[in-house]
């Protein structure tokens, strides 16, 4: 076998053991790895492949399990899966029996919050943060992982409302791709558009205003800088901010330049990210796809439809 | 989206919003289809009772991936919507059988529609290809008799009749089963359901979704309102949470394939 970083670590204490130069390396590894098994055992792969820095990051500087890592939705957390025990395992991901594409508390100490819907991940970092302080446990550490499409929900800014007066040990991680399964929308995401990383817009912070020491913009690529912005947050009590930018897809380049279609790609040739055909001639449509073309037919008649989406079915056309 | 840029909003991940939203524009005389998996409605259940139903405002719901979705697993089945939606006042729920059902409820819902309506149909393909028909005005409540039978009912709601229909061809005695497409889970259509327990002393209900609350269990709340003492065998998805596999496997697991559902008829029918 090839050598490789990425097949020494089962677990992240034997991700500690190695030096900060080398982990640029397992990065590498990392998002081969995700690539090679998506590419041929479907899921979801954009997500994950931009945060492969930051999962390797977050575990090196981190002390998980004991720290409390929840990640958002769940989508990105297929490096932390590896990362975490499940390498070996991994290609069974999303099939019966097999890992769940998403962080499942059965599945692993380092699952610490079952996900699949958005923007939960701030209330329930909180939840175990000021357990935490109830326990006395003053020095652990509660991260959620945010994307920029679901910390715009209703549901994060509460969390997000409620740590701003609580002296809860939480550390929010935006993590910025402009982009969820579609492309951001609303007042947020154009106030993050103009974050650049070492820019930070001057327009009135609605984080800063909720109490959170903000961070960043960072590049989310660049492992040492985030671990360096790590030790800096880890000296700081109560809630606080990173602003982490990354791209969607990363290292994949079909992958960056179309970020909607490779969410999900289906089956692709792992080297060139090049889809493989899946042939529907002669196969019904989908449902969604007559909704959405009945529809259509449907407004061009009566001026008075009108059609909302939160997001999910913006692909029917 | 892009048809119709003025009058469609992508709203973001906000299913509370999108909701809510959608009874502020239909206050105001607009016909606002709101396209939700049925997994995410369940976040805008407050905002579906109290913005919408009570107010009964004909706000057009539109489930997609209603039923078991594979690979996503638990967290994504809609397997929950009949039952969380049918204790709602006001409200209509109808489950197409096919894309031309889909499409004649859709056209049906934009022409003076008194209530709030939920429309559920599955993840994935259909099963026509001349989906593409004139359109049809729908009679709200009404069911369909599909194929007839003489000793047996199946009393199917939804895309599962799909596999309802090759289960009935799939055996010998297929004569013997009659299959009624239910259309609606509410409102139920009660002269059909009045025809199917007069005239047939076993019935199976068929829906892909939880057995609790659904819509079998409708009809035997049908049946004991009635004092009917027909036998009746509900099939669904069981009480308990279901895991991520290929839906082949799923169906299955929950005895909605088409061998499962066979097995079913003939073990009713050899009582």
């Amino acid at each position: 076998m090839e050598k490789s970083i990425l097949n020494t670590i089962d677990s992240p204490l034997d991700l500690r053991k190695i030096s900060t130069e080398e982990l640029p390396v397992l990065a590498k590894e990392l998002r081969k790895f995700i690539i090679d098994i998506v590419a041929t055992k479907e899921g979801h792969l954009g997500a994950s492949l931009g945060v492969v820095e930051l999962t390797i990051a977050l575990h090196y500087a981190f002390n998980t399990p004991e720290d409390l890592l929840v990640w958002d939705v769940g989508h990105q957390a297929y490096g932390h899966k590896i990362l975490t025990g499940r390498r070996d395992v991994f290609h069974t991901n999303r099939q019966l029996h097999g890992l769940s594409g998403f962080p499942k508390r059965s599945e692993s100490n380092y699952d610490t919050f079952g996900v699949g819907h958005s923007s939960t991940a701030i209330s329930a970092a909180l939840g175990m943060a000021i357990a935490s302080n109830l326990k006395g446990e003053f020095s652990k550490q509660h991260i959620a992982v945010v994307g920029d499409a679901s910390i715009a929900s209703g549901m994060a800014f509460e969390g997000l409302n409620h740590a701003g007066v609580s002296k809860a040990n939480l550390l929010v991680i935006l993590n910025d791709n402009a982009i969820g399964i579609d492309p951001s929308v609303g007042a947020l995401k154009q106030y993050l558009t103009k974050a650049k990383v070492g820019h930070k817009p001057q327009q009135d912070n609605i984080i800063e205003a909720l109490n959170f020491n903000y961070y960043g913009p960072v590049d989310g690529h660049d492992i040492e800088g985030l671990l360096a912005a790590f030790e800096e947050l880890k000296k700081i009590q109560g809630p606080k901010f990173l602003h982490v930018i990354t791209t969607k897809g990363k290292g994949l380049q079909k992958a960056e330049e179309d970020q909607v279609k490779y969410h999900a790609p289906g089956k692709f040739v792992p080297d060139t990210g090049e889809l493989l055909p899946s042939s529907s001639e002669g196969l019904p449509l989908k449902y969604q796809d007559v909704f959405g073309l009945t529809l259509v037919e449907l407004a061009e008649k009566n001026e008075k439809i009108i059609g909302i989406t939160p997001q999910c079915q913006r692909e029917a056309p | 989206m892009e048809a119709f840029p003025e009058r469609a909003f992508d709203v973001g991940i906000a299913e509370q919003h999108a909701v809510t939203l959608a009874a502020g524009m239909a206050t105001q005389g607009f016909v606002v289809y709101c396209a939700i998996y049925s997994t995410f409605l369940q976040r805008a259940y407050d905002q579906l009772i109290h913005d919408v139903a009570i107010q009964n405002l004909p706000v057009i719901f539109c489930l997609d991936r209603s039923g078991l979705v594979g690979e996503d697993g638990a967290t994504h089945h809609g397997v929950f919507d009949i039952a969380y939606l049918r204790c709602i006042p006001n409200l209509i729920i109808a489950a197409p059988r096919d894309e031309v059902e889909l499409r004649n409820l859709l056209y049906t819902a934009q022409i003076d529609l008194k209530n709030p309506m939920a429309i559920r149909y599955p993840r994935g393909r259909g099963v026509r290809l001349d989906w593409k028909q004139k359109f049809k005005k729908l009679e709200i409540g009404k069911g369909e008799l599909l194929s007839e039978g003489t000793d047996l009912a199946i009393l199917s709601v939804g895309s599962i009749a799909e596999n309802v229909k090759l289960a009935v061809n799939s055996i010998e005695e297929k004569d013997k089963v009659a299959h009624y497409d239910a259309g609606f889970v509410k409102p139920l259509d009660k002269v059909m359901l009045h025809e199917i327990f007069s005239k047939f002393k076993q019935i199976i209900t068929v829906e892909e979704g939880v057995i609790s609350g659904g819509f079998g269990n409708a009809i035997l709340e049908f049946a004991a309102k009635h004092n009917y003492t027909n036998q009746i065998k509900c099939l669904g998805v069981p009480d308990q949470f279901i895991e991520q596999g290929s839906m082949a496997q799923l169906y299955e697991i929950v005895e909605l394939d088409v061998k499962s559902i066979a097995i079913t008829i003939k073990s009713l029918l050899h009582k």
